[in-house]
């Protein structure tokens, strides 16, 4: 923990100095090294500066600075101490033990924590990090061929020869700038976690843009060592690059790796170890030379700070800060905001930038850009000899086909439309083969059962509730199937460029399409499929509009009302409704854009990365993940779910005089009671309870609509429906009967509309966080009554 | 207890209460550790304010 978290009266053992150059000697200089023990006095009435007692005097600190000393308590020791190496590789775990004087736990602890390294992997988009993050920790995260996979931090710990190494998967990005979110988060986490090592991922074949952001971690001076990814393709390309050379150049060692097979993986670990344990010969700091105008101009400015470096929050050199805020980082800007000489350097900075744009004709950032490119190109002409690249390879035919003019959106609709038609004409061979295993099982259980509640929940809640899930999982995974592979094989990127129009018109990004796409299909993986979006405010957007995509499970709702009160018509009105969902969804998302995220919609950079064919294992391995993920997700609520509606709509069950109980009684039932509780809300468009109560049944799965409106449309004598989602001749007859056709038209497009399922409302919790998961359902549920509304009206005024 | 509550009706009542209390963690975490996706630092926090 920091010293900061302490409280009052608490000590703690030092562990380590935090920060960079003068502010870390200072306070080390102060005692506040390793093994010292520090307690706290008291904090200052406005809780800063807090005053600390060490090494025999008490010595005042600030709260920024405290945060900035790792610290240790007598508990943490104990807990650690108690963790065992499960390696079972190794046994210098035990060795240090017993080094040590066993009695003194803390020392102990303090000991085992010199084996613990916290690495940060950082690199641009699409550079393989994940994919030597899954490498690493032996993990399955999700890896593709576009940028932007990765969208928040991921952590895995690998034990290697008796180290645990902390790893933590950053999203990419192109630099360390204020500009886009995932440079800001990337920043932070830098700042907040301040990782023992920074891992740099460069891609072999295409080391000038990727080296852009090595001169910025640079600036940050932090340990780093660049593992240097996609080896085999700079080979196979034949450029020769000397790896060593540029290494010693730039004082961070460089290490040739190929992930997926590997190779070099061993050899980067023992560097990274190195490094850690400052045994390395070629690490040393440098600095990156912007050229004699931008150093002049920034010199006073720089100067300042060091003088004044206790003003600076210690993370980063004073230099940084000053680079930063001649180019005018509002990031660095706000954190410098209140400091004693903020106003004074803020003046400094503006003359120092106009400084530099007259001298150099061009904008600070642009100026800063070509200096730092100047310098990855000076340091590649010496290392680096590039083959000249060839325009006709397979990739670029094949890019310039799918991307066509004319060609690339039939090309689009086609992969589209195989993608949907194999997803549910080939899915309806396994569905069949489950949906048969379900009602044997149902079966089974109930005729192996004697009469009873329980019996009743297993088969009409647990069976038929997880089952109706089940069925849909050879659909998801051929839908997955196919989008691993278009993602593996870099064509996703291809179909948001062609897209990217027609959705900025949306007010979202051409990464949106696809999970509006997916949409039609289920909303659970549209929404996740919402993680490609790199830009914040379009993927939230794309995420609260998914819903309005009319899901598969809606279709047999439209089946059913349509049939019986439109039968000539059928197909128009269930165009006419999937229509309305996509114009609720460009419109809502036009408006969100107006008036809740005005912010600027990060424009549309989208690396279109090299054409790879998808090997088998990761493809399936992907897939599997997801359906993996489906299932446990999914699975869980849905039982939950399932439970829960069938104890509501089965008790209480009204006795008989001879105290037994009768069968269930739906209208008696706590559903039905719900349900006339509910039936107000609908009365303005004239839905009676039943239709209430089927609405409010369909809040964990919508198809569970159908077969409750069977049931409670279904009257003893009645004929057996064909199946769950078939009316019997006479509940059809007893609907129509019930209800007028402005209410049926009203319930129709309530039921395209209102909240999706239970699983969609958990997948928008889970992707963003449960206040917008809430959001999505009042925006869902309130439109679809005011359009339902107005729709009953309108028919009302026509019929 | 009526007599003509049997093995099936207790069983179900069994499982009612789990149900019910897998439900109520649900809306605790809802209202209390709204961060279900957030980072493992997050969660941990989170956690050791609640424990």
């Amino acid at each position: 923990m920091r010293l900061s978290e302490l409280k009052t009266g608490e000590s703690a053992t030092v562990v380590k100095v935090l920060g960079y150059g003068g502010f870390r000697r200072r306070i080390m200089e102060m005692g506040f090294v390793r093994g010292q023990e520090v307690t706290v006095i008291l904090d200052a009435p406005l809780k800063d500066p807090i005053e600390y007692h060490i090494m025999g005097y008490d010595i005042s600190l600030r709260r920024k600075e405290a945060e900035m000393i790792v610290v240790m308590t007598r508990e943490e020791a104990e807990k650690i101490s108690s963790e065992k190496c499960e390696c079972g590789e190794c046994c210098e775990c035990e060795q240090t033990i017993s080094l040590v004087d066993s009695s003194d736990i803390v020392e102990r602890a303090l000991h085992s924590s010199d084996k613990h390294i916290s690495i940060a992997l950082v690199g641009n988009p699409n550079s393989g990090k994940t994919s030597l993050f899954n490498t690493l920790c032996g993990r399955q995260e999700h890896v593709g061929n576009y940028s932007g996979v990765t969208v928040d931090a991921k952590r895995g710990t690998l034990r290697y020869k008796g180290y645990t190494l902390e790893i933590i998967d950053l999203p990419g990005t192109y630099a360390l700038s204020a500009y886009s979110p995932e440079e800001l988060y990337v920043r932070e986490t830098l700042i907040n976690h301040t990782p023992d090592i920074v891992l740099n991922t460069v891609v072999a074949s295409n080391l000038e843009r990727n080296l852009y952001l090595t001169t910025e971690l640079i600036d940050i001076s932090p340990k780093m060592v660049i593992a240097l990814s996609m080896y085999d393709e700079l080979k196979q390309s034949g450029a020769k690059f000397d790896h060593e050379a540029l290494g010693k150049m730039i004082g961070v060692p460089i290490i040739p790796i190929v992930a997926p097979s590997g190779d070099g993986i061993e050899q980067l670990l023992d560097r990274l170890i190195a490094v850690h344990e400052n045994r390395e010969n070629d690490v040393r700091h440098i600095h990156i030379g912007y050229g004699s105008v931008i150093e002049e101009a920034i010199e006073p400015l720089h100067q300042d700070m060091r003088q004044h470096r206790e003003e600076l929050i210690a993370h980063f050199p004073p230099r940084y800060y000053a680079l930063k805020l001649v180019e005018g980082d509002k990031q660095i800007v706000s954190l410098l905001d209140g400091t004693p000489h903020y106003e004074r350097w803020m003046h400094m900075a503006d003359r120092a930038r106009t400084e530099v744009e007259e001298s150099l004709n061009e904008d600070i950032e642009t100026a800063i850009a070509n200096q730092k490119y100047g310098f990855v190109s000076g340091a590649l002409k010496e290392t680096y000899e590039m083959t000249e690249r060839r325009r006709d390879t397979f990739g670029d035919k094949l890019d310039e086909l799918v991307t066509h003019r004319i060609w690339g959106f039939p090309i689009f609709i086609g992969i589209m439309w195989l993608m949907f038609y194999a997803t549910f004409q080939l899915g309806v061979y396994p569905q069949e083969w489950i949906e048969s295993g379900v009602n044997w099982l149902y079966a089974t259980v109930r005729t192996m059962m004697s009469e009873g509640a329980l019996r009743d929940m297993l088969t009409d809640g647990v069976i038929s509730g997880v089952g109706s899930v089940l069925v849909f999982l050879p659909n998801i995974m051929i839908l997955y199937l196919f989008i691993s592979f278009l993602e593996d094989s870099g064509y996703l990127a291809r179909a948001a460029f062609i897209m990217d129009k027609v959705m900025h018109h949306m007010g979202v990004h051409g990464k949106s399409f696809i999970p509006l796409v997916m949409g039609f299909g289920c909303n659970v993986p549209a929404v996740m499929a919402c993680r490609t979006i790199e830009c914040r405010t379009s993927r939230l957007i794309t995420i609260m509009v998914v819903p309005f995509m009319s899901c598969s499970a809606r279709l047999p709702i439209f089946l059913m009302i349509a049939a019986t009160f439109f039968p000539n018509n059928a197909g128009t009105v269930l165009l006419l409704l999937y229509l309305l969902g996509i114009i609720t969804a460009v419109v809502c998302s036009r408006l969100m854009r107006r008036f809740m995220f005005r912010e600027q919609e990060a424009p549309f950079v989208m690396e279109l990365s090299p054409y790879r064919l998808p090997t088998a294992k990761t493809t399936l391995r992907h897939m599997w993940s997801k359906c993996a993920q489906y299932l446990r997700k999914m699975g869980g609520l849905i039982l939950i779910a399932s439970i829960v509606v069938w104890l509501l709509s089965y008790y209480p069950r009204p006795k008989y005089e001879n105290g037994e109980s009768s069968a269930p009684n739906y209208e008696m039932s706590y559903m039905g009671r719900i349900g006339e509780f509910c039936a107000p809300i609908f009365e303005p468009m004239d839905l009676g309870w039943r239709a209430s109560v089927a609405i409010i049944s369909g809040i964990p799965a919508k198809e569970i609509v159908v077969s409750t409106m069977n049931v409670l449309y279904a009257e003893p004598g009645d004929n057996e429906p064909l199946d769950d989602e078939t009316l019997t001749p006479e509940a059809t007859r007893r609907i129509a009967g019930s209800m007028s056709i402005a209410s049926a038209v009203a319930f129709l497009i309530f039921s395209l509309l209102y909240l999706p399922c239970i699983a969609t409302i958990m997948a928008i919790g889970s992707e963003l966080n449960w206040r917008w998961a809430v959001g999505s359902a009042l925006l869902n549920t309130g439109i679809a009554w005011v359009f339902a509304w107005i729709a009953y009206h309108i028919t009302m005024w026509l019929v | 207890m009526s007599g003509n509550v049997g093995w099936q009706d207790i069983a179900v009542a069994i499982i009612a209460i789990v149900v019910g209390l897998l439900l109520l963690r649900r809306i605790w975490q809802f209202f209390f550790c709204g961060r279900r996706s957030a980072c493992e630092g997050c969660q941990k926090e989170c956690n050791r304010r609640h424990s």
